[in-house]
């Protein structure tokens, strides 16, 4: 399969998974272009499928290297938040805390559950998305069973404990 | 009837059920009010879950052109053009080339030039190497009818002129100068010979890399050449048939103390000479390079632990201290595995049966690295210490561990 169609098709879409996947953007768009990179020095059979897998990959190094990077940022972070919110048009404001209680409930997802469902969010099949994460077919409609319903379960809490926030202030 | 699982619901929903089980599941729904109701939450979750994920969008994406994601590929393919594991690998070859180079240079000019390029024989030699020293000694005290070359040896040595003796010695004298003689005086027997036969092969195919992982593959084979060379020389001289009839007992007398020694056979013997190699100081250093698994079960000098259910993609052999976490002074075989979805499982074990552990290191070890890399280590009933490095999850990998055959 011709690999520049692929990325004419495909490109938001990895885009898309990796940045639901890492919440940064430009690093999202950094490793797609990776992600192509390589299938061109590998020369895939089923580029897509083999796409989105080294981006699931690449996203988890990114995960790890994040981690890190957040407990040397963890003093600087207590000192940013003690200070007060940049005043800004509520929508916005209420777009942005929204987004990013959806990604603290995806972030509580077990990794394999989380990309399970980004994939089959970017359409991904069954057979697919098991074939991407190394799992039997049987097993894909039980997890995704289970990240949905956590992923429901976990924006619940947080919006509750963001509106008794809002009380208390 | 039993209740439709929630996983079901869900494949059903995402129309990924198989015809047969569609019918059963529709059957089923139509007649029972609890698994209606699961479906509705089924379908409750499905949507949150669709819509939650749809408010993490990104901004407009700007995709380069194509022309440029390709000058990336090409551009990096022309600064690497090997892979990052092959550069430790040779330069891991090169080193076990060049120690073996040294050893050849310095041994054949005493064992097998002078029946090549002067046709004389061992005893008109300047003193040599204390490991000759003692193979000479074994000679002189072997029967004279063991020694069919002996007698031709002593005429041609007789027949050497004035002029050749000058050469010999010439020769001599700028060897025992060079640094390369001194480091070829301290190499054990054992190292010594096989350095001969690398060096054969270095002649032959002139490639270090491939020397040295061909080492491994055609150990037996190259020392049996080595043999036969020495027999085809003609006519046969003393060193001729001293190396012969030396190469048995060195074998033994480097693997084992006298007392533990054990008949071998002939690969074991090469193996175990070229374990000590890795161990050398020069080994110590060097990174991992690709063998056999049946080979790397005789540098572990036991069979492989393997991991079950994975596809082996490569075995390597390598030095203890280039393994993270790993033991000094013993060879660690590395086994590197994938699963259906490419992502590789590393298990690296260590033959430590005759080897005494501090306490800490025999307590099993879950490890982090700066890159967030987890690696749990342990000790087995066995008299293996393993290293599992894997990109899963801490309790994965101790599940991962537990299932080691």
């Amino acid at each position: 399969m011709d690999l520049s169609q692929v990325y004419r098709e495909h490109y938001r879409s990895l885009v898309r998974f990796l940045y639901r996947r890492i919440g940064d953007q430009a690093r999202a768009e950094d490793l797609a272009q990776e992600a192509f990179v390589r299938a061109i020095e590998h020369k895939p059979m089923r580029p897509r499928a083999w796409l989105f897998t080294v981006a699931a990959n690449l996203a988890r190094d990114e995960g790890r290297r994040a981690s890190i990077r957040r407990r040397h940022l963890t003093l600087i972070k207590a000192e940013a938040e003690t200070r007060q919110p940049e005043p800004g048009p509520d929508v916005a404001l209420e777009r942005r805390e929204k987004v990013r209680r959806v990604q603290s409930a995806l972030a509580q997802l077990a990794e394999r559950d989380r990309e399970a469902l980004l994939l089959w969010e970017e359409g991904f099949s069954y057979d697919e998305i098991a074939g991407i994460l190394g799992l039997s077919r049987g097993s894909i409609g039980t997890t995704l069973a289970r990240a949905r319903t956590r992923l429901a379960a976990a924006y619940k809490e947080l919006a509750s404990e963001g509106s008794d926030a809002d009380v208390a202030h | 009837m039993s209740h439709i699982e929630e996983a079901k619901l869900h494949a059903y929903l995402d129309g990924a059920c198989a015809e047969r089980e569609l019918e059963r599941i529709e059957a089923h729904l139509a007649s029972c009010g609890e698994c209606q109701a699961q479906l509705a939450a089924a379908v409750a979750a499905s949507r949150i879950a669709s819509d939650l994920l749809a408010e993490i969008e990104p901004q407009p994406v700007h995709a380069p052109p194509w022309r440029e994601i390709e000058e990336r590929a090409a551009t990096r393919s022309r600064s690497a053009p090997s892979r990052s594991w092959v550069r430790p690998s040779l330069a891991w070859a090169a080193m076990i080339a060049i120690a073996f180079g040294v050893g050849w240079l310095s041994n054949t000019y005493y064992t097998r030039a002078p029946e090549r390029l002067f046709t004389g024989s061992r005893q008109a030699e300047a003193p040599v190497a204390a490991a000759d020293a003692l193979e000479q000694e074994r000679f002189e005290q072997a029967p004279a009818e063991e020694l069919p070359g002996a007698a031709a040896g002593q005429r041609s040595a007789e027949t050497t002129t004035p002029e050749t003796q000058a050469e010999i010695q010439d020769l001599d004298r700028l060897r025992m100068k060079s640094a390369d003689e001194r480091l070829a005086a301290e190499l054990q027997p054992g190292r010594t010979e096989l350095a001969e036969g690398a060096a054969r092969e270095t002649d032959r195919e002139g490639v270090l890399g491939a020397v040295a992982r061909k080492r491994v593959q055609e150990a037996e084979p190259v020392a049996e050449k080595a043999a036969e060379d020495v027999v085809a020389a003609t006519p046969p001289t003393v060193a001729g048939v001293e190396a012969n009839r030396a190469e048995p007992e060195l074998r033994v007398r480097r693997d084992a103390p006298a007392d533990q020694a054990r008949p071998e056979t002939e690969p074991l013997a090469d193996f175990a000479a070229q374990r000590s190699v890795l161990q050398s100081e020069a080994g110590e250093t060097a990174a991992f390079f690709s063998v056999q698994p049946e080979d790397a079960a005789l540098w572990l000098d036991a069979e492989l632990r393997r991991l079950p259910d994975l596809q082996l993609r490569r075995v390597e052999v390598g030095p203890g201290s280039a393994v993270q976490g790993g033991l000094p002074g013993l060879p660690a075989v590395k086994l590197v595995y994938e699963d259906a979805a490419g992502h590789e499982y590393i298990l690296v074990q260590q033959r430590v049966a005759d080897a005494t552990l501090e306490f800490e290191e025999a307590e099993p070890v879950l490890t982090v690295d700066p890159d967030g890399q987890l690696a749990y280590r342990w000790l087995d009933g066995r008299g293996y210490r393993l290293i599992l490095i894997a990109d899963v999850s801490s309790d994965s990998l101790r599940a991962l561990a537990e299932r080691v055959r």
